[in-house]
């Protein structure tokens, strides 16, 4: 097979963005994270999706994973094929599956509703697949998005 | 990326926030604080034109959301106007705004605003 044909699903690039501390770094690595994307030449509606589902997996793992004195260091993996993009999140806080949060009542109306809990709701409706899993003492969350935008 | 915020006043009682740029977690913290002045006035309707707004994050439906609770305890309303696409589909997802507090034209808005003054013109004692 030819190098330039790569099957489909084949990972053809990566980049690990380290994060040391998701208070201070945590934008550096979304424009890090956006930049990259534009340069793949995904869709802008796909690139913004990603921006924002990055942005409230970060958020949510300086808010739950992580003590209030404790430095939230994280990983972000990104890597493309042919026909997605795929994010990996690893950090080594205190397990915290972001799936398992119960969704908010989104029929109520937003007058009525507790602030909150739409960070994690947006991330399941914006990408395709979404999986958790704790690996030897990290939280590992690994999504997929499609690169047609749906 | 920043985030910028032009208040507008035309009709009385009636403020317009016009956002350009990003909503996020850190530029949510400038809407929010310009929230503070705008909602300490005496308001019957808040509307915001996001007609520039690149996107919004859940950080940014809060703050939309902290309004709408605010308006709603004075009886008061949050109109919003013209949704681009990346935010329509936040909205969508959210269910941020009844359809109803939704215009996709300033010519709508418009239209609605002067029958509600009107409406509001013939019920006055």
């Amino acid at each position: 097979m030819l190098s330039s044909d790569p099957p489909e699903g084949r990972q053809e690039l990566d980049e690990r963005i380290v994060v040391e501390d998701a208070r201070r770094e945590g934008m550096a690595a979304l424009n890090r994270l956006e930049a990259r994307c534009r340069v793949e030449g995904l869709s802008e509606a796909v690139v913004i999706d990603l921006r924002v589902v990055a942005e409230e997996v970060l958020t949510n793992v300086v808010k739950y994973a992580f003590e209030p004195g404790a430095t939230p260091a994280l990983e972000l993996c990104v890597s493309f094929t042919d026909g997605a993009v795929r994010l990996e999140f690893r950090d080594e806080g205190r397990a915290f599956d972001p799936l398992g949060e119960p969704p908010p009542d989104l029929d109520l109306p937003p007058e009525q509703r507790p602030l909150g809990g739409l960070g994690l709701t947006l991330v399941r409706a914006l990408v395709d697949e979404a999986r958790y899993e704790r690996e030897e003492g990290a939280n590992v969350l690994r999504l997929v998005k499609r690169r047609a935008a749906q | 990326m920043a985030l910028s915020i032009q208040l507008e006043e035309g009709r009385s009682f009636t403020k317009t926030l016009r956002l350009t740029g990003r909503l996020d977690n850190e530029t949510a913290a400038d809407l929010d604080r310009e929230l503070d002045a705008v909602l300490s006035s005496a308001l019957k309707v808040l509307v915001f034109d996001l007609g520039g707004l690149e996107y919004t994050t859940s950080a940014g439906l809060r703050s939309f959301m902290r309004s709408q609770k605010a308006m709603r305890a004075r009886e008061g309303k949050v109109l919003f106007v013209n949704l681009q696409p990346p935010v329509q589909k936040v909205f969508d997802i959210a269910k941020a705004a009844d359809l109803a507090t939704v215009f996709r034209s300033v010519k709508e808005l418009d239209d609605y605003l002067d029958a509600m003054q009107k409406k509001a013109r013939e019920e006055a004692p």
